[in-house]
């Protein structure tokens, strides 16, 4: 499938060093997965790629902890729970920076911080890939069936057409991501690639 | 290995951490009964007689019980199999989009119009019902755990709610996505995955 690059977005969710550096908190966790399926250089090459196109590149970055950063919440639900107990994705430190090999250009769309799972849910992003005439994407990022479905999932009740790679997500262990790649990710998403097809495509 | 144990360690941490909201005073929780349509219930499936005990139970505490059905939304230009999926079972049998009869509706129940996203909460209703009867804990349930259920679980959290999901009063579209949903997604969003059972016993039964 062929993707206009003045149309097409690669949104990139979550690329946190706690999540996808050697010595990020959640690394033996999501380890397993990204290494398995070489997710970090394949999410690269597509930046890489979409970059060259002039595609739009969007971050939909998680809520970075700071402190009472989630106050008057009344009902924390189970990943915020554990955020305000392990600090992850601390704003200002290692943990809550984009790991470098996947950090944003210039000209990138960094959207407002999302404090759920999804990437548009009380954020700017929409608005954001609105007003460049955005109406596909490409999801690619972390966690598969938490930030990045949820992602998914709003996109396409929000009427974008959703593209996602299933080498280019991991998640906390591989049984959860090899069942939303198989069970979820056919149904929700109009379309589902591996990256080196979507490589393909994006060269041709 | 290591994975595993992380995973079940974080899992044991947080459902301790949370046990202290899972109170449901009747005024302001809500059983939302998301699909429960002929087209997803059939009247002699084990699914209709769970959400029907369901929504005995939730009226019997007092709970305002919720029905959110979905439509098939066939102009739309960009449908997922999901959607294509829903818009097959909804146009099998004239009254294929009816609240399934083991539900009700009851007088006191409210019923949403039927909304085309994924999402209950893609219809503004909604929220707007949410806010107006100041309801805090939802439990939900309904036959598409993978599809709809799931997404309105998500957006259900990112609105700072108290969220229970009734295992037993799921279904999903293969076994093996119903097991992704109850065993590791809906966990890492809910606050509460249980069983009706246990939900009984909490809600003073």
């Amino acid at each position: 499938m062929a993707h206009d690059p003045t149309t097409t977005a690669i949104l990139l969710v979550d690329p946190y060093n706690d999540f996808l550096a050697r010595r990020g908190q959640a690394w033996m966790m999501t380890r397993d997965v990204a290494l398995a399926n070489g997710m970090i250089g394949k999410a690269r090459s597509i930046l890489e790629a979409a970059r060259r196109l002039r595609m739009t590149v969007a971050y939909a970055p998680h809520h970075r902890w700071r402190p009472n950063g989630l106050k008057g919440r009344k009902y924390l639900h189970p990943t915020q729970f554990m955020q305000e107990k392990s600090h992850i994705f601390a704003a200002g430190k290692f943990g809550g920076e984009f790991l470098p090999e996947l950090a944003p250009a210039d000209g990138d769309i960094i959207s407002s911080e999302h404090c759920c799972s999804s990437g548009f849910a009380g954020t700017d992003l929409h608005a954001q890939l609105q007003g460049r005439g955005i109406t596909h994407l490409v999801i690619i990022g972390m966690i598969t069936n938490s930030c990045i479905e949820a992602t998914a999932r709003s996109a396409v009740d929000l009427g974008y057409h959703v593209t996602l790679v299933t080498d280019a997500v991991a998640a906390f262990s591989p049984v959860e991501h090899d069942l939303a790649i198989r069970e979820n990710y056919p149904r929700i998403g109009h379309a589902v690639t591996d990256a080196s097809s979507l490589l393909e495509t994006l060269r041709s | 290995m290591l994975n595993s144990l992380l995973n079940a360690a974080t899992g044991w941490y947080v459902r301790r951490g949370l046990r202290a909201y899972h109170h449901y005073p009747a005024d302001k929780t809500a059983v939302v009964l998301i699909d429960v349509q002929r087209a997803f219930v059939g009247s002699g499936q084990p699914l209709s007689g769970s959400l029907a005990e369901l929504a005995r139970l939730a009226r019997s505490r007092g709970f305002l019980v919720i029905h959110a059905p979905i439509a098939a939304d066939a102009g739309a230009p960009l449908q997922t199999p999901a959607h294509r999926q829903i818009e097959r079972a909804l146009s099998r049998q004239a009254d294929a989009s009816d609240i399934a009869p083991a539900v009700g509706p009851s007088p006191s129940d409210v019923v949403f119009p039927a909304r085309k996203t994924l999402s209950v909460f893609g219809l503004p209703e909604t929220d707007a019902l949410i806010e107006a009867r100041g309801l805090e804990h939802l439990i939900l349930a309904g036959p598409l755990a993978d599809l709809t259920v799931d997404s309105s679980l998500r957006d259900a959290a990112q609105r700072d709610l108290h969220i229970t999901v009734v295992s037993d009063c799921l279904a999903a579209s293969t076994p093996a996505a119903l097991e992704l949903e109850v065993r590791h997604t809906m966990p890492r969003y809910a606050h509460l995955v249980t069983d009706l059972g246990d939900l009984k016993r909490r809600t003073g039964g």
